[in-house]
């Protein structure tokens, strides 16, 4: 391509008159003024892409910091339901008649042979609590029995 | 392109003429022609490929490269708790670690096994061989708590990495172990209802896909799915955790007491049909299947199979009473021995001519006698009561194992199978059939199918009934408390019962003996002892079934299951909240 335009260039150059001599000169001043036209332009597209990518970057930091922190809370939340998971964990097996029956027997309780229910109507008593004989005294348990009741 | 056309024409006007097949390599115009060729099919190969990745292959392509950066990771399902039927919970799932190691990142395995072991509390010489190799993965402690974790993670041995799982616990440790049963290490159930619920329990597994840069670290701008995972359903059992307990306390008693081998303890509300207590003997502790005997892990209510014996006289008794053919004081003459078809038949005790009331005859548990009052109706008719009660059906509760029981159609009887089936020999049912027919008797007749399961617990909330258990008339209303009545003479003093009585209450119960089979031979060895009742006999509120297998110190049903059962019904009148009986107790004569 570049032979073709050099071919061409040249006959349009003997056409050249004085008028276009002046028109040269002001298309000199409008080539200077273009020129620094040209130049803010640049500064312009250069401050706009500079624009963006700091924009973006500070989007993009912003996520991240976004994700860091929901990992973080993720993490919290994560370890706090462990927690829970444990401590009802251990309720349940605190709670379970296994341990209580235990707990009891090491405070010298043993179970009731025979219920005994009041009547309120009349104030009969069916039914007998039949007294028990402890194989060893409840305070050998290392417990206070005046504090089991409170 | 336009480059060499423009050259290359004005070539071809100065060439000179050449003849045909005079090649000379120096020719530029060929040359170039030859350039151009080439050219072109380099273009057009590239042109190609360019066409096959983008156009043809182009989703392969763009989906291998999204897989390259593209990682999966599994979100477990939370599976369903196993509870009881006030919520309280026989399996839970918990966060747990699995703490792995890469061998060849540990320097000092000596040291830190001593820091690891009394934290884990497994032996130092393990931890430290588990340390030690060249192995890039292997596990030192599984299962452990997420507090033993952080003070593992606390010691910071490089290479020791903790892995989160999860894990089931059983909270109540061997209560309803052998109806709970186990899970795997995968967490799959392997035994019980862990097993035969799986599909309730288990939910559905989670993925998340998402962009992860070359170190595998998460990229926040990147694109990723997310596949929630769907929690399993949990189920609430018709058991009540304190019952059971107590249950399994007073079975394993009885157990000891009498020298048996193996024992079974039903307790079941006969107004609903719902399971309250299903305790074996022996059992094994949930939480550590594996150091148990397999066969401490059978749930004997449900997957043994027993000769009833005595109990099942009531299902002979009852149906003579619904039949209109003999009243509790109808009088029979019980001779020493029987003889019917070539065999002769006894009761548990030397007697010569008994004049025994039909009462008699359950009280005393007269096998002659019930023999002789059950040859009243024809063995069809028998054959309809023992169906309509279960005896060989199949239970109705979908539980890994369960068994229906043996009972040949009628058309299949010889000539003993009538007089045996009548006193409870030669047939065979699980103890919560044996319970059922009892259940039946204290529900005015009306059979309610067992049940174990109260309700599905959906992970979206709400409670799920499952089918209502089927009724079925079993007698009128009228018999089962004429036979109630009967049952209470047989734990009075007269009767086998009377270690069954628990103060202030109408007690009515049925003894049982009879011979066991045993599993190892398939022949009869040593005796089936139990004890069938239900309290309080006016209305009753609850049916408690005991069987012992094998025992050696006194083997009478009366002997060795009725203090069970008493023990059991002490309990059950507190926890039930069962005020003592204000009307009489059953009079009957049992003689004439």
């Amino acid at each position: 391509m570049a032979i073709l335009e050099s071919g061409l260039a040249a006959p349009r150059a003997r056409y050249r008159s004085a008028a276009a001599a002046a028109r040269q000169r002001t298309s000199q001043r409008a080539e200077q003024r273009s020129r620094m036209s040209a130049a803010r332009f640049a500064v312009l597209v250069i401050g706009l892409l500079l624009g963006a990518l700091i924009s973006s970057l500070l989007l993009t930091t912003l996520l991240a910091a976004d994700a860091f922190t929901l990992s973080e809370l993720r993490a919290t939340g994560r370890d706090l339901a462990v927690t829970e998971e444990q401590l009802a964990q251990q309720v349940s097996v605190l709670e379970s008649p296994t341990t209580v029956a235990r707990r009891a027997r090491a405070l010298g309780m043993v179970p009731a042979p025979g219920p005994a229910f009041l009547y309120l109507s009349d104030g009969r008593i069916v039914g007998g609590g039949v007294p028990i004989r402890l194989a060893r005294p409840l305070r050998a348990a290392g417990v206070d029995p005046v504090a089991i009741g409170r | 392109m336009t480059l060499i056309r423009e050259r290359g024409a004005p070539a071809r006007q100065r060439r000179p003429r050449r003849t045909r097949g005079d090649f000379r390599p120096g020719n530029p115009g060929r040359r170039l022609r030859l350039g151009l060729v080439l050219t072109l099919a380099l273009l057009m190969v590239y042109g190609g490929r360019v066409v096959q990745v983008q156009v043809l292959d182009a989703a392969d392509v763009s989906t291998s490269a999204v897989a390259s950066r593209m990682r999966e990771a599994v979100i477990p399902a939370q599976r369903g708790q196993i509870l009881d039927r006030t919520g309280a919970p026989l399996a839970a799932t918990v966060q747990a670690f699995d703490i792995v190691v890469d061998q060849t990142m540990v320097e000092d395995a000596v040291g830190a096994a001593g820091g690891i072991a009394p934290i884990v509390a497994l032996p130092r010489w393990q931890v430290r061989r588990a340390l030690t190799g060249e192995r890039r993965f292997a596990y030192v402690a599984r299962g452990v708590t997420p507090a033993q974790w952080q003070r593992v993670r606390d010691l910071g041995v490089p290479g020791v990495f903790g892995q989160p799982t999860r894990q089931r616990v059983y909270p109540a440790g061997a209560v309803a172990a052998t109806v709970v049963g186990f899970v795997g290490t995968d967490g799959h159930g392997l035994d019980g209802l862990e097993y035969g619920l799986e599909d309730i329990l288990a939910g559905e597994d989670g993925l998340l896909i998402y962009e992860a840069s070359a170190g595998g670290r998460r990229i926040p701008t990147g694109q990723h799915s997310e596949r929630s995972a769907v929690a399993g359903t949990s189920v609430r059992l018709t058991l009540d955790r304190d019952i059971q307990y107590v249950a399994e306390r007073t079975l394993a008693r009885a157990v000891r007491n009498a020298g048996a081998d193996s024992g079974s303890l039903v307790v079941i509300d006969p107004a609903t049909g719902q399971l309250l207590a299903l305790a074996s003997a022996p059992t094994f502790d949930a939480n550590a299947p594996t150091a148990s005997d397999p066969q401490s892990r059978r749930n004997r209510p449900l997957q043994e199979i027993v000769e009833p014996g005595s109990t099942s006289k009531v299902i002979t008794l009852a149906a003579v009473l619904n039949e209109g053919l003999a009243t509790p004081t109808t009088r029979f003459t019980v001779p020493g021995v029987l003889y019917r078809k070539g065999e002769d038949y006894r009761d548990s005790f030397e007697h010569g001519r008994l004049p025994l009331t039909l009462t008699g005859v359950l009280a005393r548990s007269s096998n002659i006698g019930t023999i002789i009052a059950g040859e009243r109706m024809s063995p069809e008719t028998f054959y309809s009561y023992l169906v309509r009660f279960g005896i060989g059906q199949p239970l109705g509760i979908d539980f890994p194992g369960a068994t229906r029981g043996i009972l040949a159609p009628v058309g299949q009887w010889n000539d003993a199978s009538f007089p045996t089936i009548a006193f409870g020999q030669g047939v065979a049912a699980n103890a919560v059939q044996i319970a059922s027919v009892f259940a039946t008797l204290a529900n005015d007749g009306i059979r309610i199918q067992p049940s174990l399961i109260l309700g599905y617990q959906p992970p979206e909330g709400g409670i799920r009934a499952p089918a209502p258990p089927a009724r079925t008339r079993v007698v009128g209303a009228e018999a089962a408390r004429t036979m109630r009545q009967m049952l209470e003479m047989a734990t009075s003093e007269q009767g086998t019962g009377s270690a069954a009585t628990v103060p202030g209450y109408r007690v009515a119960g049925k003894t049982g003996t009879s011979d066991r089979i045993d599993p190892e031979c398939g022949c009869y060895r040593g005796y089936t002892s139990s004890f069938v009742g239900m309290i309080p006999a006016e209305q009753p509120r609850a049916v408690i079934a005991v069987i012992l297998q094998n025992p050696r110190n006194g083997y009478y049903g009366g002997q060795v299951a009725a203090p069970a059962f008493q023990a059991m019904a002490t309990y059950l009148v507190q926890a039930m909240r069962i005020p003592p009986s204000v009307t009489p107790r059953a009079s009957l004569p049992l003689e004439w």
